[in-house]
């Protein structure tokens, strides 16, 4: 009976994984609706809610109550959502191809690069009008894919084969370049504005709006389509990277088509959201502990825990010192190392110490 | 199926870790590439798989270029099982043999598994005696039940060739011999043709049918197994003292190592021999083992023996292990030790009267031919002295611890001394 049920466990175990990430996904959203400065009954949100996505006049209150939920808190939740689920799904890819446990969206040096351009915004106070107010987010992202072109062609000059060693190495180099050119500009930037930059630095998704999603979600379906159709190759590429040409994958072309893909997803993210920590680096992490290392789900699976971790991490840091707001980078560590570490020794001792 | 051409190549653009290889692998066959470290075998099969740029010469994969095939074409007729094997993530057994499926994947839109991807894994695990490791995580296995797991992933890939760079390393006998037998089965069976580096020349030998000798970097010969006549190349190639002999049971050839630092004896002695006589026995005690030829009754054959011990049935001694025992009573036994061109030698007969039995030791190293020929020499001298019909047991034995250079000259020579001897002595004691 045991071992039935065992079975029938092990056999639906991914769909039980896939049907519990999405509802994750539906239960963070409904909360962080739900829950802000401004009390708002649960029919009315519904009603602005189904209104807008619909196009069914629904709503009949005051107009502010609907710019409330529409405007800042539902915008802002949908780009928590897409920030959170692109840095994880880098993560995951950058993990899984350069087999390093300690990789993260921002290890080869991309986000660096997306927060100098950023910063460079900042602190020369650009404004390109026919850039319409995204002059920021188009410098990040421009700096960003200049550091990725920056990376390739370093490891292109010092090794043949795109070595995961180099191509690490130069994300460094290129990281630490451009972390001390930030640095530079903001010892040069008077000191009030500094706030500003750092702010920024530490990552945030309060008031972006509906323009800043329109902005990310073409970087995210590219950059998530192009990954999730590399999942054999991500597993074939973690038996390393001779192992997997024998395999028949064409090693460098998919890993550089993979890497690029990533760094659009981070870009994109960075760029609207500034550097939020964390969620790359430990959500993939949490889904192999749940799912195993095979990409076929831990990519779907990070998309969607990674994206529900983050809107959470924003609720929590808009109401926890209300009206007052939290960096989202310094919740989403402070609240997901705990459990990360306990997942981790809950897990090891389960499996016997291997 | 795969015909290499004057290929040459490696890491080092100028020194080439290969130089001029060129050797054939026909359908359904077994190659063996065999050659000490650093002589440039797995470099030979990175160039193959296109892991290092080729620099000159190539290699035909059924009449095509075989850098020409795109990595998913090669990978769907060759697949190689490699000694490096990274795992950093926790995937289990079946997943890690389903990768193998990927050449038959790449085309489709969603990389989607097919019936036959799913037969083929299946397939390929239950061969490799992995059904029930299934859902197993790899890295909780044992080196042999990776290794096993890494060759049901090269199976599940269905190749026509499959490329393994020292299966069997880290495996012990039985692993090895079931890994192999596998492959031989496959070849057998579906055709499979196997180029595989192997570092055991005995295990080349029993399951190869063509052996590659590489020394640095190339290829010196191409044979179908070992002969006697390839000791000099082998100690050449592989800088070490070794004798090749038939395998006892199979038709095939045994390479034996020689220790270069020699085991000798912890007495030291003038005599290689010693007789004591007992109360109720006389024993012959080596210095060190003999290299020993019992024929007759109760003959063990060729074996080695640490001296011999004559004693009466009725005594009902205890013989000392790697002794030979001769049971006649030790007041009848004649013995006779002289030095023949300055080797010791040591004669032994008893005569009873029916049977005429006699044994002959010499410090003089002797092959097991020579050993053979001298026991049939002291036949036809016993057979000159005594009635035709006179039978006996014959035992012959040599010293071969301390190989001082003796020529073929001087063992010839040795040899014609010692019959005249033994054919003198024979007599004498009569």
């Amino acid at each position: 009976m045991g071992s039935l049920f065992t079975r029938i466990y092990i056999n639906n175990r991914n769909k039980f994984f896939y049907f519990f990430g999405i509802l994750f996904v539906i239960f963070s959203i409904i909360i962080a609706l739900f829950l802000g400065t401004v009390a708002i009954t649960v029919p009315d949100i519904l009603r602005i809610v189904t209104e807008h996505l619909t196009g069914i006049p629904l709503y009949k209150g005051p107009k502010s109550t609907e710019m409330i939920i529409w405007e800042i808190r539902f915008s802002r939740v949908v780009l928590a959502f897409f920030v959170g689920a692109a840095l994880s799904l880098a993560g995951a890819a950058f993990q899984g191809l350069l087999r390093n446990p300690l990789a993260d969206p921002y290890t080869i040096g991309v986000s660096s690069g997306a927060s100098l351009g950023a910063v460079l915004v900042i602190f020369f106070q650009l404004n390109i009008i026919w850039l319409n107010g995204f002059t920021l987010p188009v410098f990040a992202i421009a700096g960003g894919g200049l550091t990725l072109l920056l990376v390739f062609g370093i490891t292109r000059l010092a090794s043949s084969t795109l070595a995961n060693e180099t191509i690490i190495l130069a994300g460094v180099i290129l990281s630490s370049f451009t972390g001390a050119l930030v640095s530079l500009l903001m010892a040069l930037t008077p000191r009030e504005d500094v706030r500003q930059i750092l702010y920024w630095l530490m990552g945030s998704v309060s008031m972006r709006g509906w323009e800043h999603v329109k902005l990310i979600i073409p970087f995210f379906v590219i950059g998530a389509v192009i990954l999730l159709l590399h999942a054999k190759e991500l597993n074939g590429l973690a038996l390393g990277d001779q192992s997997a040409q024998f395999t028949g994958i064409n090693v460098k072309k998919k890993k550089r088509l993979i890497l690029i893909a990533a760094s659009i997803l981070t870009g994109g993210a960075v760029a609207v959201s500034g550097a939020v920590g964390f969620v790359g680096l430990v959500i993939p992490h949490l889904v192999r502990l749940i799912s195993g290392a095979n990409h076929k789900h831990v990519l779907p699976l990070t998309l969607f825990i990674g994206g529900g971790y983050l809107v959470l991490a924003d609720l929590a840091a808009r109401t926890i010192i209300s009206p007052r707001e939290l960096p989202i980078g310094v919740v989403t560590a402070l609240i997901g190392a705990p459990i990360f570490t306990m997942l981790l020794i809950k897990e090891r001792m389960r499996r016997g110490g291997i | 199926m795969l015909h290499v051409q004057n290929l040459s190549g490696g890491y080092d653009k100028k020194h080439p870790a290969v130089h001029d290889v060129s050797f054939q692998v026909e359908k359904g066959s077994f190659f063996a590439l065999l050659g000490p470290n650093g002589s440039g075998k797995t470099t030979i099969i990175r160039l193959l798989m296109g892991v290092i740029p080729i620099s000159s010469g190539g290699a035909l994969l059924d009449g095509k270029p075989i850098d020409r095939y795109s990595s998913v074409e090669l990978a769907q007729k060759v697949s190689v099982l490699s000694q490096e094997n990274q795992m950093g993530l926790d995937f289990t057994v079946e997943e890690i043999v389903a990768l193998g499926r990927y050449p038959y994947q790449a085309k489709r839109l969603f990389h989607e598994e097919s019936e036959t991807d799913r037969e083929a894994v299946k397939e390929a695990m239950k061969l490799t005696h992995l059904d029930s490791y299934k859902s197993k995580p790899f890295i909780s296995l044992s080196g042999g039940e990776k290794q096993r797991v890494l060759l049901a992933k090269a199976l599940a890939q269905e190749p026509e060739l499959i490329i393994l760079d020292e299966p069997t390393n880290h495996l012990d006998i039985k692993h090895t011999l079931e890994i192999l037998d596998l492959l031989k089965k496959l070849q057998k069976e579906k055709n499979l043709t196997v180029l595989a580096i192997l570092h055991d020349l005995n295990i080349a030998s029993i399951y190869a049918d063509a052996l590659g000798m590489l020394k640095q970097g190339k290829l010196i010969q191409i044979s179908e197994g070992f002969l006697k006549n390839d000791e000099e190349l082998l100690r050449k190639v592989y800088e070490t003292d070794l004798h090749i002999a038939a395998h006892p049971e199979m038709a095939k050839m045994q390479v034996s190592f020689m220790p270069r630092q020699q085991i000798t004896s912890k007495r030291v002695s003038t005599s290689p021999f010693s007789v004591n006589e007992e109360k109720d026995r006389l024993i012959l005690q080596f210095d060190s083992q003999l290299r020993t030829l019992a024929l007759g009754k109760d003959g063990d054959g060729l074996a080695w023996s640490a001296g011999m011990m004559c004693t009466n049935i009725i005594s009902n001694a205890e013989v000392p292990e790697h002794y030979i025992r001769w049971e006649y009573p030790e007041s009848s036994i004649e013995c006779i030790q002289e030095d023949l061109l300055g080797s010791s030698c040591i004669l032994m007969k008893h005569w009873d009267g029916a049977e005429v039995h006699l044994a002959l030791f010499t410090e003089f190293p002797l092959s097991d031919i020579d050993l053979m020929n001298l026991s049939i020499s002291i036949t036809e001298s016993r057979m000159k002295l005594y009635p035709v019909s006179m039978t006996g047991r014959i035992v012959v034995g040599t010293d071969r611890s301390k190989r001082k250079n003796k020529t073929d000259e001087m063992k010839k020579v040795f040899l014609e001394e010692l019959k005249i001897w033994v054919l003198a002595k024979v007599q004498n004691l009569r």
